[in-house]
């Protein structure tokens, strides 16, 4: 185990002078790095927080083993977020990503890519989650948190078999959505 | 016949039913799309029960917290001297304060200036004139012209008496007229009540009752001024004064 471990275990408890400690050893190398890649310092700590956030999740998985150390983890974590927001705003036509070179070798996740790739993903289903409808979005949520669907249909107004129908055909929704992207079908090319 | 979808979820719910399960076998055997939906749908389980099941929001919560403070807190790079100028500056005010704007003897006799406002409650008929004959009684009133002021406030308090500002500065007015005993009149209701004039009427009944050579009761209204009220220093002073009175 990594001796930075313990920066892991800090966000796992979400420990307040732990989380002080990352932000001042890292913060502002972070934010550096964003500012360096033409983010603002606003980017920066957007991506700091997100990364952090991603980096909590990962650690969730038992199977979490830090093995380099926080800080080349936190800014792999960092430039590749960043890397695809570039990429994001340059499918909205804000910025051309190709134009932008991070002054940090890529080095290789190695053995917490399957990681960080499943955090990617995650991150991708809640996002594409946040474009169905209101309804929609309510049973999903409802369905994922509580496991008493016929509890879930009463309080909605609605028959348990409305609601399962009505679930499966937001799910498919969701499914659909997200075949279209890259992460979930290399085949297919966002538009 | 339920559809795929709905196939898909109840697998993926664990409620297929024993009446479903040929079908949705006979899917997985040889439905190609049907087995790549059904993984596809798995991973989007495990995602959305991951993310909706977690703490996140506490975590960045806190995240939030700590970027606040790290954020606002650039000034440790700064030279000491700077770092001490706002205490320096705060310090300066502050022996002003103490200074020049603590009461002296002849400040706690002093009426304050009426506040000139839209008065709230008055009926829309009434609405324009009430309001010419309010800004009337704060000219007079400020101009130090009490007779005048009090006619106004008179009848603004007669018009609607459930406006406790008329019945405030009327009290006031009169002890601008040095008619002590009808201002205690005015204002003692407005002492014993719950209204944001409680406070600063005290303070002037117990200058009326001063005024008016009742020296014990005048102390004993200025005693009961609470200390965080905005009248407080000013009582403390007229107790030292009404207790050399005494």
């Amino acid at each position: 185990m990594h001796i930075d471990q313990k920066y892991i275990h800090f966000l796992l408890h979400h420990d307040q002078r732990g989380i002080q400690q990352i932000y001042s050893q890292y913060g502002q190398k972070v934010v550096g790095l964003i500012c360096n890649n033409s983010g603002t310092e606003d980017d920066g700590y957007d991506i700091l927080q997100e990364s952090l956030v991603d980096i909590y999740h990962m650690a969730k998985d038992r199977d979490f083993q830090l093995t380099t150390s926080f800080q080349s983890f936190l800014f792999l974590v960092s430039k590749r977020k960043w890397l695809n927001e570039l990429k994001k705003r340059q499918r909205q036509g804000v910025t051309n990503a190709d134009d932008y070179v991070f002054d940090i070798e890529d080095d290789s996740a190695g053995e917490l890519e399957a990681h960080l790739q499943m955090v990617e993903k995650e991150n991708l289903v809640l996002e594409v989650l946040g474009t169905l409808g209101e309804r929609c979005q309510e049973i999903i949520r409802r369905c994922m948190g509580d496991k008493n669907q016929e509890q879930i249909a009463a309080s909605l107004g609605v028959s348990y078999a409305y609601l399962r129908k009505k679930k499966s055909e937001c799910m498919a929704s969701l499914g659909n959505k997200l075949r279209l992207h890259p992460v979930f079908n290399p085949d297919s090319e966002l538009k | 016949m339920k559809s795929k979808e709905e196939l898909i979820q109840d697998f993926l719910d664990d409620s297929l039913t024993e009446e479903d399960k040929p079908l949705f076998d006979h899917y997985w055997e040889t439905d190609a799309d049907f087995k790549e939906q059904l993984e596809l749908q798995q991973e989007i389980h495990r995602a959305l029960e991951n993310r909706i099941l977690s703490d996140s929001e506490g975590l960045r919560e806190k995240l939030n917290e700590v970027e606040v403070a790290f954020r606002s807190g650039g000034q440790k790079n700064k030279p000491i001297i700077r770092k001490l100028l706002p205490i320096l500056a705060a310090a300066c005010v502050l022996i002003g304060a103490t200074l020049f704007l603590l009461p002296g003897k002849d400040s706690l006799f002093e009426l304050p200036q009426m506040r000139s406002e839209i008065v709230r409650g008055q009926s829309d008929t009434n609405f324009g004139t009430a309001s010419q004959r309010y800004e009337e009684a704060v000219n007079a009133f400020n101009e130090g012209l009490y007779t005048q002021s009090t006619n106004l406030l008179r009848d603004l308090q007669a018009e609607s008496p459930e406006i406790l500002q008329y019945q405030y500065y009327l009290g006031l007015s009169l002890i601008g007229e040095k008619k002590f005993g009808e201002a205690e009149n005015q204002l003692v209701g407005l002492a014993s009540g719950e209204s944001v004039f409680k406070n600063d009427s005290m303070y002037f009944v117990a200058i009326a009752l001063y005024e008016q050579g009742k020296i014990s009761e005048a102390l004993i209204q200025a005693y009961l001024i609470p200390e965080n009220s905005t009248v407080y220093p000013q009582a403390q002073m007229l107790i030292k004064e009404l207790n050399r009175a005494k």
